[in-house]
This record gives C-alpha cells, sequence and structure tokens, in this order.
C-alpha cells in the first residue's frame, strides 16, 4: 500500500511574475521555499477542516432497512451497536462521530423525469436544484455550485487557513465514462469530470515522478510552458474576427493561470509520491481499486492537499464495480441478475428484488469497510493544528439512489463529524418536515460556513422558497 | 446564437411546438397551461407554418439562382471552436504516431474533461469553453502520451530513431538540435499548417529555457533524462497551444470584400475544416498536397476528397460514432453484439449509399421474446442497441421513447419545464400512466410524444425483445403532426415509414449535419434556415438522398470555405 512523509511546508498564493518566480525557486531547489515564504504566513485560529463526499448509485431497499441500516428510522435517538445494522456495523467504532438522517422530504420538482438521463436525475443530490434542462442528451447545468464545490471553495479561499491547499475541490471515481456528465458542478453551474482510476488519481493529485527533485523539475517546465502558451494567447488575439474569439480566449487564458497557480503551491507541498505498485490498471474496478482509491484519499488530506473530495465510488451512473465477491455461485443463483451486474451495478438496484437487494448490501457493507479502515488512519494522524485529521473532517456518505427509484425521498443519508466540526454525532436523526436543501445547509453549517439555504432552483431558475427551512438545528452544535 | 431546440421561436415548418407544462393536477401527469392555452399556440404555430409555406415559395422565386446554394447573404458568425474530445484523441495520435485502438489512448480519452453534448453533438463552440479541469487533462493527457510516444525508448539512439533525427557524418548525433527540429515538424502538423518563424523560433527559446532551467537547477540529471525533459516539455507545449487545441481560422483577410464581408479561408483552414468535419481528425497527406497546391476552393477537387475520406476507415467511423451520439446510444450499456450490429446496419446504408428513408424502414433483424429471430421493416429504430438505450426503468418507456424521437429524431421542441411524475403515479401500471396521459389536462403535454413512444409497445422495457403480440396500451396511436409525421400508426414499422416519407425527418437529419459543420447553434427563424433549407432542397431534390450526398453537398457549398466575420 501506499506510504509517504507528511511533510507540510507553509506557502502563500504568489503574485509574482512565474518565470521571476521559476528563478528563484530553480536556485532553491536542495532546499526550496523554506526561507523564501515561511515569513509570509497567516496567523489563523480556525481548524483546517475539509470535507469528504462519497456518493454511490444503488441506494438501499427499503424493505429490510431495519436488518441493513439504523433499528429505526422513527424519532432522534443516541446510537448503539445494537441500533447499527448490518451495513453500518463496521463502522461501529465511529458510532460518536455519527449522524445517521432519516425521513427528509425529496421534492419531486427538483428530479428530472427523463431516465435515460441518468446525471440530470442525480444531480439534485449534491446541489438540493433541478438542473437546467437543455434538450435530451445536452449537457445539463445547474443554478449554483454543488455542496462539496461550495464548501471546497470556502475552506480554501474564505476561511482563513494557516496553509493555501493546492485543490478546493477533487473530484476522483473508479471508472472513466467519456460520455457521460456528472453530478458535482463547478462555480459556473458546469459538470465536472471526474478524475478516474488509481494511476490517473495519483498522477494527478500528487505527481508522476516518485523523485522529489525531478519532479520539481518536471513541474518548472511545466511552468515554462503554460508561460509560452499565454504569451502565444496574447498574439492570437489580435488575429482573430471570431464572434466568441474574446470569450473563448479569456477563458483559455484564465485556465492556464489557475492551472499555473495550481502548478506552483503543489511544487512547495513535500508530499512524497504514494506507491501505486501493484494498483490496478485505470479501467479496472474491484476492490483493489476502491481500496487504492480511499487510500490516496487519505493521503491527499493527510498531506493537506485538497479541501474537499469527492469520491464516485464505482463510477458517476453506469458503475461497473467488478467486486470478486459478487460473483460467488453460492450467492444467489439468478442468472439475470448476475448478466445485469456484468453491466450496470445502478442498474440492478432498480430490480428491487431480494437477490439485488442482497447484493447491494454486500457492496455497502464491503465498502463501510474500507471507510471504517480510513477512519481509522485519519483518527491517528496528527493535523497542522495538533488535532487528528479526523477531528477537522466531515464525510458525507450518500446516494444518487433512495432505493429502487430516483425519485422518492427518504435517502439513507449518514455523515461522519469530527469533533472540530459543528456537527453532533453519535445520534439517528428523525427529520421528518425537513427537506434535503435543509440537509445540505446543515452540512454547510457543519463546516463553519454561514449559508442559510442551499439550492432550491427549478428547471426554470425559479426559486421554491418552501425547500429551504434553514438547518437542521438539532444537528448543530451551537 | 441558439440550438434549435433551445429557441421558442421556432416555425412549426420545424416542429416546433413550445408549450409549458408547470403544475401538477393528477396523478401521473404534470400540465401547466389549459388546453385552450395550447390549442392557440398549436394553431398560432400552424398558420405560422402554413405561412411559412407560403414565405417559402416566395423565397424560392426571389433568390438568386446563380447563388450556391447553403450561402446565407447575412451569415451567423463563424465562432472560434475548440477540437472535441474524440478530435483531441485523434489529433494526438496522428501527431505522435500512436495506435488509434491502444488502451492508453482509450484510457486518455477517458480523463479528459467533460464536454456537452448539444442535441447529440459535441462541438457546439459556445458550449465548449476550456477551463481549468480542461487544462489540466489536456496537461496530463500530454505527459501520458509523450510516455506513450516513448514507450519503446531506452537510450539516446532509441530517442534519435523516434524523433527521426538526421545523422550529421561529420558531427555525429546532436539531440538538441534533433529535438528543436521534431519540435518545429511537430508544430506544422499539430498547427495544420506550416508554423511561421516565429512559431519555430518559440520552440527553440523553450528549449533553450529548459537547458537553463537544468543548469540552474544544479541537478545531475543523466544526458538522457535531459534529453527526455526537453522532448516532454515540446509535446506539452504543443499539445496546450491555441492553434492545436482550437480551429484557429485567420482567413485570407486581402481577399475580403469588406470590413463585414465573408473571408476566405486559407487552403489550411479549408482542409482542416474539411478533415474535421468528415474523419474527426486532421488532414492526412493527401489534402495537405492540395493546400499546398491552393487547390481546395476549388469544389470539385473538395468534393474529390470528401468521396475519399467518407470511404475511409476513419470516414466511416467518425460517421458511425456521430450517429451513435445522435441516436442517443450508450456504450456502457449496450451489449457488444447489438452495437455491432447498429454499427453494421449504418455502415451498409452509408456506404451503398441507400436513401435516407431506409435509415427507418429498411429491414433490420428483430429478436423476439421467444428468442426467434424475424426480418423486420423497423430500419434503426427496430434494432435493439436503440430501443435499450431508451427503455430506462422506472420511467415508462412510451414517455422515455416518445420523448426522444420527437426531440432528437425530428427537431421537435418539448415543452421546456416538464417535472418529474407525480408521486401518486409511481404505483400506477404503464397503462394507468398511458390512459391518464390521454385525459385533460395531462394531455396537453403528453399528446405530444406519449403515442410516439406508444408504437414501441411491442419492445420489452427490460429485455429490449420484440412481442408482435403486445398490445397493452392499444392497437393504434393517432400522432400529433410534427412537420409532415403524422397519421394513425400500429407500431414501430407505421412510425418509421411515415418518418421516412416525411420531410420533418431528412430535415432534421440534415440540422445535425449542418450543425456538425457550423460548430454551432442555429440561428432559428434567422439567417440559418435559409441556407438550411438551401442545403435540405439540394440534397433532396438532387435524386441521392443518401447520407453521403447530403456531406457532399455540404462540403461543396461556397459557405464551407469561408469566414463569417
Amino acid at each position: 500500500m501506499m506510504t509517504f512523509s507528511t511533510k507540510r511546508v507553509p506557502i502563500v498564493r504568489s503574485n509574482q511574475n512565474r518565470r521571476k518566480f521559476l528563478k528563484i525557486a530553480s536556485g532553491l531547489l536542495s532546499a526550496p521555499f523554506l526561507s523564501l515564504q515561511g515569513s509570509q504566513v497567516r496567523a489563523s485560529t480556525n481548524p483546517p477542516l475539509r470535507f469528504l463526499t462519497i456518493m454511490d448509485s444503488y441506494g438501499i431497499s427499503e424493505v429490510d432497512r431495519r436488518e441493513t441500516w439504523v433499528s429505526s428510522m422513527v424519532g432522534d435517538y443516541e446510537l448503539t451497536d445494537d441500533s447499527l445494522g448490518t451495513i453500518l456495523a463496521p463502522l461501529s467504532n465511529y458510532r460518536d462521530n455519527m449522524l445517521v438522517v432519516s425521513g427528509l422530504k425529496l421534492d419531486s420538482s427538483l428530479v428530472m423525469n427523463d431516465a435515460a438521463t441518468h446525471d440530470r436525475l442525480t444531480a439534485q443530490a449534491l446541489c438540493g436544484s433541478r438542473t437546467q434542462d437543455a434538450g435530451v442528451g445536452s449537457t445539463a447545468t445547474q443554478h449554483h455550485a454543488s455542496l462539496d464545490v461550495h464548501i471546497g471553495q470556502y475552506l480554501s479561499e474564505s476561511y482563513g487557513l494557516a496553509f493555501p491547499r493546492v485543490y478546493p475541490h477533487v473530484f476522483v471515481s473508479d471508472y472513466s465514462e467519456p460520455t457521460k456528465t456528472t453530478f458535482c458542478f463547478d462555480t459556473q453551474g458546469n459538470q465536472i469530470r471526474a478524475i478516474s482510476g488509481v494511476g490517473n488519481i495519483v498522477n494527478t493529485l500528487f505527481g508522476s515522478s516518485e523523485d522529489a527533485q525531478t519532479m520539481l523539475l518536471d513541474t518548472r517546465s511545466q511552468q515554462l510552458v503554460l508561460d509560452l502558451v499565454n504569451e502565444r494567447l496574447q498574439s492570437v488575439r489580435g488575429e482573430l474576427v471570431n464572434a466568441n474569439a474574446a470569450t473563448v480566449l479569456d477563458a483559455y487564458e484564465s485556465s492556464v493561470d489557475d492551472l499555473a497557480t495550481e502548478l506552483e503551491l503543489r511544487a512547495n507541498l513535500q508530499c512524497t509520491t504514494p506507491d501505486t505498485t501493484g494498483a490496478p490498471s485505470n479501467n479496472q474496478k474491484n476492490e483493489s481499486s476502491t481500496a487504492y482509491i480511499f487510500s490516496a484519499i487519505y493521503e491527499a488530506f493527510a498531506c493537506d492537499l485538497a479541501s474537499s473530495i469527492t469520491y464516485a465510488i464505482g463510477g458517476e451512473t453506469i458503475n461497473q464495480l467488478r467486486y470478486g465477491f459478487l460473483y460467488d455461485e453460492e450467492l444467489y443463483n439468478d442468472g439475470d441478475l448476475q448478466s445485469l451486474l456484468n453491466k450496470n451495478l445502478h442498474a440492478a438496484s432498480h430490480r428491487n428484488d431480494a437477490a439485488a437487494d442482497k447484493v447491494h448490501e454486500l457492496v455497502r457493507t464491503y465498502q463501510a469497510g474500507r471507510i471504517a479502515e480510513l477512519l481509522d488512519k485519519m483518527s491517528t494522524t496528527p493535523d497542522v493544528d495538533g488535532s487528528m485529521l479526523l477531528d477537522n473532517t466531515v464525510i458525507f456518505v450518500t446516494s444518487a439512489m433512495s432505493h429502487n427509484t430516483h425519485k422518492r425521498g427518504d435517502y439513507c443519508h449518514l455523515l461522519l463529524a469530527g469533533s472540530n466540526t459543528n456537527l453532533r454525532g453519535g445520534f439517528h436523526y428523525d427529520c421528518s418536515g425537513s427537506t434535503n436543501n435543509d440537509l445540505l445547509t446543515t452540512i454547510a453549517n457543519g463546516l463553519t460556513l454561514p449559508d442559510t439555504s442551499f439550492g432550491g432552483y427549478n428547471a426554470s431558475g425559479n426559486r421554491l422558497d418552501e425547500l429551504n427551512q434553514g438547518p437542521i438545528t438539532k444537528m448543530l452544535r451551537s | 446564437m441558439t440550438h434549435i431546440a433551445q429557441d421558442k421561436n421556432r416555425k412549426l415548418r420545424r416542429g416546433l411546438m413550445s408549450i409549458s407544462c408547470s403544475a401538477l393536477l393528477l396523478p401521473g401527469c404534470y400540465t401547466g397551461i389549459s388546453a385552450q392555452q395550447f390549442d392557440d399556440e398549436h394553431d398560432s404555430a400552424a398558420g405560422s407554418a402554413s405561412d411559412g409555406d407560403e414565405d417559402d415559395a416566395g423565397d424560392g422565386d426571389d433568390r438568386d439562382p446563380t447563388r450556391t446554394p447553403g450561402l446565407a447573404e447575412d451569415h451567423t458568425p463563424t465562432p472560434l471552436a475548440r477540437l472535441t474530445n474524440d478530435e483531441f484523441i485523434n489529433s494526438v495520435a496522428v501527431l505522435l504516431d500512436i495506435p488509434r485502438d491502444s488502451e492508453a489512448l482509450v484510457q486518455a480519452r477517458g480523463n479528459l474533461a467533460a464536454e456537452p453534448n448539444v442535441g447529440g453533438l459535441f462541438n457546439d463552440a459556445d458550449r465548449q469553453l476550456i477551463t481549468h479541469v480542461g487544462i489540466a487533462s489536456y496537461s496530463g493527457v500530454a505527459s501520458t502520451m509523450t510516455d506513450v510516444f516513448l514507450a519503446e525508448v531506452a537510450t539516446v539512439e532509441d530517442l534519435a530513431l523516434r524523433m527521426e533525427c538526421p545523422q550529421d557524418a561529420e558531427d555525429g548525433l546532436d539531440l538538441s538540435s534533433c529535438t528543436r527540429q521534431f519540435g518545429a515538424n511537430l508544430l506544422s502538423k499539430a498547427f495544420r499548417r506550416d508554423a511561421t518563424d516565429q512559431e519555430i523560433a518559440n520552440i527553440e527559446a523553450l528549449v533553450n529555457e529548459v537547458d537553463d532551467l537544468l543548469v540552474e537547477s544544479d541537478q545531475d540529471l543523466a544526458a538522457f533524462d535531459s534529453h527526455i525533459l526537453r522532448l516532454r516539455t515540446v509535446v506539452r507545449y504543443v499539445l496546450l497551444s491555441a492553434d492545436f487545441l482550437l480551429l484557429v481560422e485567420r482567413g485570407t483577410a486581402d481577399a475580403a470584400d469588406g470590413p463585414r464581408a465573408p473571408i476566405p479561408l486559407t487552403s489550411a483552414e479549408i482542409a482542416t475544416r474539411l478533415s474535421y468535419f468528415i474523419t474527426g481528425a486532421p488532414p492526412d497527406e493527401a489534402l495537405m498536397v492540395d493546400v499546398h497546391e491552393g487547390r481546395l476552393s476549388d469544389p470539385s477537387v473538395r468534393l474529390e476528397h470528401a468521396d475519399r475520406l467518407l470511404d475511409s476507415e476513419a470516414g466511416r467511423a467518425q460517421l458511425t460514432k456521430t450517429l451513435n451520439s445522435w441516436l442517443g446510444i450508450d456504450a456502457a450499456t449496450v451489449d457488444a453484439e447489438d452495437a455491432a450490429s447498429l454499427s453494421t446496419f449504418i455502415d451498409e446504408w452509408f456506404a451503398e449509399e441507400k436513401p435516407f428513408e431506409d435509415l427507418y424502414k429498411a429491414p433490420v433483424s428483430v429478436v423476439h421474446v421467444d428468442e426467434t429471430q424475424t426480418e423486420e421493416p423497423f430500419g434503426v429504430l427496430g434494432l435493439r442497441a436503440f430501443v435499450a438505450s431508451h427503455s430506462a426503468f422506472p420511467t415508462p418507456s412510451f414517455i422515455t421513447r416518445g420523448v426522444f424521437v420527437v426531440e432528437r429524431l425530428l427537431c421537435s421542441q418539448l415543452p421546456s419545464d416538464i417535472p418529474a411524475e407525480a408521486l401518486d403515479g409511481e404505483e400506477m401500471t404503464p397503462l394507468e400512466v398511458f390512459q391518464e396521459h390521454a385525459k385533460e389536462p395531462c394531455a396537453t403535454c403528453h399528446v405530444v410524444f406519449d403515442n410516439y413512444g406508444a408504437a414501441f409497445q411491442r419492445f420489452d422495457t427490460e429485455t429490449s425483445r420484440y412481442d408482435p403480440e403486445a398490445n397493452e396500451l392499444g392497437d393504434s396511436f393517432d400522432l400529433l403532426d410534427l412537420g409532415g409525421v403524422s397519421g394513425v400508426v400500429g407500431g414501430v414499422a407505421d412510425l418509421g415509414r411515415v418518418m421516412g416519407q416525411s420531410e420533418r425527418a431528412p430535415a432534421c437529419l440534415a440540422e445535425l449535419w449542418y450543425r456538425k459543420a457550423a460548430r454551432r447553434g442555429l440561428d432559428a427563424g434567422g439567417e440559418d434556415d435559409e441556407a438550411l433549407d438551401a442545403l435540405i432542397k439540394e440534397w433532396q431534390g438532387s435524386g441521392n438522398t443518401s447520407m453521403k450526398s447530403l456531406m457532399r453537398s455540404i462540403v461543396t457549398a461556397e459557405d464551407f470555405t469561408l469566414l463569417f466575420p
């Protein structure tokens, strides 16, 4: 498995001309940046909070939730080992961190009535709004950023961290769906592509070289490239008469600048590139890929690379997880289900029968075990403020599905919240009367965002005020 | 510029109905306007249709008979377009001599930033803005592809061979100089034109800066690794350059008649348009020969190249890919065998220049629920890849399929704000939902598409197998008239026949290819209507209504060679 030492070097975003920066930095490769920027560290008393969203696409059967999820979905109560069902049992060591949420209302006006476009169907899960429809097969846009992006931006830019993070938000997945789009939306409301596959995730987050010096040299050369790309963009500007040239070139230039900043920040972090020896190839999605991706998430948090990470476990909509235990002939004797599993674990959810329910229970239980392993590591890894990583983290485990349909309310939501966050763990919360939007607002508040509402826009862009009643205060410490 | 399906003012002759459905009134359906309100809009649109037909006749009489079909007098400006993800990958494959079907390229394709699919196409320039995530993904692919390019390279000699370095008998191998030359050659291939002296000088300067970086780093990098770093830097620069990522068209401004007049494209720019339109890849050597000879402003020369490229493996693959996207085929969920059947069907329809109507009524092999197979005149509508792609449970399939046919295959606009099904309707059977939809006020919206979808009732929602006896929703369905697609149909055979014989269905396909060539949405009700109408008239009037004929008409039109400021 991947291991590395966590050594953080404080830096700030540099407004220097990159060429000058490179000249300085390249002369400091043997002892980079400490003396250069250490004095510019901002003082902060805020704990370095972070957010992890784990999103699946298969839901939990309504039939046996009392056995698989929690013993009762009615009333608020303190969680005990006995109240945790089979899916949650692997997380029992973290019972005091758990907030199990039942009974939320999902307003049907937020959900598309077109099952052929799953990306739009699932968009409401992290947005609390319905996508703006642009016709069959057209890529949908949102009215605002999804919760994971919104929180990531806040924690990276407005929160006053002592250490700027490279990535406000990162979206990773086991499986790439080139023709599909996603449920994560950026601040302009555009869908975000996940980085998929273990190798790609590690290379993107940490860099491709195991040798820090070589990686730094590679980064510097990339910055030279970006400088020249931008110089050429300036030349091209005056030569083009196209109606949209200025818009296209502005976006291009801004993107190049952003990437340059990202490279600069990453170059100043001393994260050892995780060892992916033996990891599955980028197009494999199995127990091993899931485990490696959880490890990469842990290491990204440990090195403080990202404020918010979203993991589409198994893929965004198609979900082609190939967990070996699903192909045990003793598990079930159902050729059609076997055939369906070979194509799409999500589609199997729609069967809504005992065999499919069992499959999903096993999958979710396995994944809960991996989440527990992540928590084990986070609970023993010191954060930059002296707390443990887990103390400063909120994990939101949710699904694009309730049970066998996208349209039902009463999703099975699980939050795992650290002691330095504003969420009150250890309880089952019966949130009947509240909406999914209220939960999203509550999570934002749990990470100290001052939001009083989240989302609630219908397809026409009208805000439905009745969907936002404010945070669910009983879930908050203050 | 707006896409046809987004423009609520489009005339009914294009099949448009702009209606609004926003309030839940009955279980299983939503509606928002009264039947009278819809009737008023429908009548109004129908009036437009009638007027439009008369106008069309008038337009025809007024039109300059010597004018090239498709050339509007006041054309919508040409956008600055980005390569689509497929085009990017195809171009990288050509540039770095990497097989298009290599696993590394397929994986790289999947890791590019998401791109907007507008009505089945990914090349709408206004929706293709480059983002931070996009640039990062291009940069990542550039690194990965450089690794693939260098996969067999273990020594300096291997590297020299890979870069096709000339060896000077006296001075021996000069890899630094060779890298610069390799970069200059790569630039011309990447930019799809001869690189300028300044651009080549920039490559020189970039390599020099890498050398400086190596010196200043004081790092003991092996000579081989230094060369690799130089090469990697050059490849990254080329693949992130505006002249590669964007289809930059400067034109020959000196040849324009005035400040707002169309600007003739250079030969290289025409070749680029032609090649990406047909193959999704950069111009090949044969095209570049005619680029250098300046022959591509001649429509007959473009026609020669078009025919050659349309028959090429790349051209046919591109056509299949485009039609798959347009038909909403979900490659991730459709069986390989079904996908192959669809590809074969399209390939034969295209290669043999079969008439348009065969798309919807040619005989195809249909698998029945009892595993038997028969030949049925269903065209693409009966192929399992198509049916299965539009059968998503739990939405009743007559809705899913009907919406797709009406919106995508007939280019008709649906109500823009149909909300989700009512929760109360979830427990209803498909028949109960269908029957509720047939009543007012549900019918106000659902009359547009339910019956189109009901024509597919004999294809099982879950298995997509055919059951000729299935009639759960009824024996026949009365189609709302959408641009000549109308009448009572009993099933897919009837629907395909009506679509094949209509004006609307071929016009919709022509619109798809017109948008693909223009790389933008259409200015519905504006200049594009005239150009598109002219294109359709020429194509349908040519006596050859095949797909190839349509594409030939597009590339030989004069506006294919012009940049509209």
